[in-house]
């Protein structure tokens, strides 16, 4: 049995994970310790978090067995680390091992990932069946284009640039934002046919080439051409850019269901499936019986993968497992912020969920500091800011508080048993507990949580509660739906804007501190400015 | 070389690299480097930039300073309203009735004939006429005398020798950076004049190199 560090850095997204005799021990991103956001970063490595992670488990990165670095891997950059050399595992064959062997599917299974490129392709496909992977389709960088590109490339020309040309939205960082506005647009045939010039699908290939060049100089042209003056401009082409999405990449599931019909199971990663709107979309395909989106989906995913594909080689792993939860970084006890604590005037007193869940009830702005972070992009309750769902004017509140401008809407929290009240398809609901789909919300329910729907199409992006995967967060929703007959809870990730998700207490301490947060939950206690 | 297409000015040279510029009332042009292999008559992207037209943004010429031989074509597009991107010029590499020039970068006698026994028949191949520039004269003049000829009139370049590595490698970027420069994604040269590495080529071997017989 087995120590492998795994390693993915020297762009955006840099992480390391560690996997113990086939055990997931811990993983990391570099943005959470070195508290620069991964997509104001592109060369980041992953120093910091090595650091930390070496801290975290005692075992030095000399020290273990193996050491895997997904591709590309800058050679000489990457020996900084610990001045030794890695094994380096394919990009694309990192993100479908790592997401096939955490979906716990049994059977015949489809593992699909797409995104901006790996050293050589846009895309792989694998056959997945009893812990084996056959790869099927492989989409060179050369022949084919890239969605992902078309997406990067337009969020970079749509909000203009500052004066040294560099562009106020950034690729790999601020995505979310057109695809929060895209609801709020409509078809256009216009847009739609330019957008389908920079790329098109047939017969598993998607063309021209060069999408992302090609999708820039459309968008700064536009941007020039005052064609992204307004909001109302921008929301057009986000439309029409998510349906162009949706409709290539259907097309793209469908061929793919006609050549492996007995495949029915669906295992996704890669940047594109950061989109949770394709997500549902793909999900509500008649054909697919359930989809698992790798919960960690972009590169930041690729150091678990790659790892998982070294211990799958080494038959220490050799089938696909549930993940009980995705909390998989550091964490902190109360000994360790005695100290940071007398800088802080906070009056303390023990958590008690029936004052929590009022306090929520009551409009108050809860920050959650518990046991391990997350890892991935998603808060899903160790680092999140909790409130109630039930006001619109949350959203705007929310937004004052933590400095944000984004039109999207917060996402909530569901109980696992009203699962299927609130929402009207319940279909993957393993990897709602990872928040990785949106689902439609049941009519009854869209005037009683408006600030987590999305009040054009009405859904939502939820994450499925149950008392395993976070037994404190499913005891204090069940106390606020007693209170308040509302199984949904709104939670945003730990961070204002610009920032990372939190990673130590002393961060958290200073949100509540400057107030962005009314109460902190950290541990056993709850702090309150006096 | 030059052309016109509407009021755009789009000009090109093939002697140093390949670089094209592009004057015109858009805000910006995009310019590719297409190439063709074997005998597909469908070409590739291998290098694409936008351009400043009239719109002192980001660089104002595509520059790429490859110089061995190889079948291409460059591509100018521009933004149309109604259908984004309207390719507006292409311009397939032709070197038939063409003056093209090479410069022997030796001082090897030997080394030099035999160089220009391969480019006797890389002209005849392509239907060019050849411009040599040696150290030697006799060997010069056995070609077009070049004295009364035009340097605009050459239509493309060819360097032979042994180039350092050290400014010519390609670099493969990361395109999701900004305003990336991107090189050689999947066609990774040892350097922009030479497809191989010269210190393991013979002469005969660096001359096929160079100009696309190896």
């Amino acid at each position: 049995m087995s120590s492998i560090y795994g390693f993915y850095g020297g762009s955006h997204s840099s992480t390391v994970s560690l996997i113990v005799d086939g055990r997931l021990v811990c993983c990391i991103e570099e943005e959470r310790t070195s508290r620069v956001k991964s997509g104001d970063n592109h060369e980041s490595l992953p120093i910091t978090c090595s650091k930390k992670i070496q801290e975290y488990t005692g075992l030095k990165i000399k020290d273990a067995d193996y050491r895997v670095w997904a591709l590309p891997c800058p050679s000489k950059e990457a020996r900084k680390i610990s001045g030794l050399n890695y094994e380096k595992v394919s990009h694309h064959t990192a993100h479908n091992y790592g997401a096939y062997f955490t979906s716990g599917f049994q059977g015949k299974v489809l593992s699909v990932s797409f995104d901006g490129g790996g050293e050589t392709s846009y895309m792989k496909v694998f056959l997945c069946e009893d812990g084996k992977m056959l790869e099927v389709l492989n989409l060179p960088v050369a022949l084919n284009g890239s969605l992902s590109h078309l997406w990067g490339f337009s969020t970079t020309s749509m909000n203009g640039y500052h004066d040294n040309y560099m562009s106020k939205w950034k690729i790999c960082k601020d995505e979310g934002k057109l695809m929060g506005m895209a609801p709020e647009g409509q078809y256009s045939e216009r847009i739609y046919r330019i957008l389908n010039s920079l790329i098109n699908y047939k017969d598993f290939r998607f063309f021209p080439t060069d999408t992302g060049t090609k999708a820039k100089f459309i968008g700064m042209s536009m941007f020039e051409n005052g064609e992204f003056d307004t909001l109302k401009q921008k929301e057009v082409f986000s439309f029409n850019l998510q349906k162009l999405t949706e409709d290539l990449m259907l097309r793209f599931f469908e061929d793919l269901h006609i050549k492996f019909p007995e495949y029915k199971k669906l295992v996704l990663s890669g940047g594109l499936f950061a989109n949770v709107k394709l997500n549902q979309k793909i999900n509500e395909l008649d054909w697919v019986d359930e989809i698992y989106v790798f919960p960690s989906m972009g590169d930041e995913g690729l150091s678990l993968g790659s790892a998982i594909y070294k211990a799958v080689q080494l038959g220490e792993i050799t089938k696909p497992f549930k993940m009980p939860d995705f909390y998989l970084g550091t964490s902190y006890s109360e000994k360790d912020v005695d100290e940071i604590l007398k800088t802080y005037n906070f009056e303390r007193e023990y958590y008690d969920p029936d004052v929590i869940a009022q306090d929520i009830d009551d409009g108050k702005i809860i920050g959650v500091f518990q046991g391990r972070m997350e890892f991935g992009p998603r808060a899903l309750g160790n680092r999140s800011i909790l409130t109630r769902p039930t006001e619109k004017e949350t959203h705007s509140l929310l937004n004052s508080r933590l400095g944000r401008y984004d039109t999207m809407p917060f996402a909530p929290m569901v109980l696992s048993d009203n699962f299927s009240e609130v929402f009207t398809n319940s279909k993957s609901k393993y990897s709602s507990e990872f928040m990785t789909i949106c689902f439609t919300t049941n009519e009854e329910w869209i005037d009683k949580i408006p600030a987590v729907i999305q009040k054009s199409d009405k859904t939502a992006r939820p994450q499925v509660v149950t008392e395993n995967n976070n037994p404190m967060i499913y005891h204090l929703m069940k106390r606020y739906y007693e209170l308040s007959l509302i199984p949904v809870i709104l939670n945003t990730s730990f961070n204002i804007h610009n920032e990372p998700i939190i990673e130590n207490p002393q961060q958290a301490f200073e949100h509540l501190k400057n107030k962005v947060v009314d109460k902190l939950i950290f541990e056993k206690y709850v702090y309150k400015n006096r | 070389m030059f052309t016109k297409i509407d009021n755009v000015l789009i000009k090109y040279d093939f002697n140093d690299g390949i670089s094209v510029t592009v004057k015109g009332p858009e805000p910006f042009y995009l310019v590719e480097l297409r190439e063709f292999r074997g005998t597909d008559e469908h070409s590739v992207v291998l290098e694409s930039h936008h351009i400043a037209g009239s719109k002192p943004r980001f660089r104002t010429k595509f520059i790429l300073p490859i110089k061995f031989h190889f079948d291409f074509e460059i591509v100018v597009y521009r933004y149309n309203y109604e259908f984004g991107l309207e390719r507006i010029y292409n311009h397939r590499l032709n070197l038939r009735d063409r003056l093209v020039k090479f410069k022997l970068d030796t001082k090897n006698e030997m080394e030099c004939l035999l160089w220009v026994e391969t480019i006797k028949r890389f002209c005849k191949k392509y239907g060019c006429t050849p411009w040599v520039e040696s150290e030697f004269e006799h060997i010069n003049h056995s070609f077009v005398s070049h004295l009364n000829i035009p340097t605009d009139k050459i239509y493309k370049t060819f360097k032979i020798g042994r180039f350092p590595k050290s400014s010519n490698d390609w670099r493969t970027l990361d395109p999701r950076h900004e305003n990336e420069l991107w090189f050689g994604w999947y066609k990774t040269f040892w350097s922009y004049e030479h497809p191989r590495d010269y210190t393991k080529l013979n002469p005969q071997e660096l001359v096929d190199d160079i100009l696309g017989f190896s």
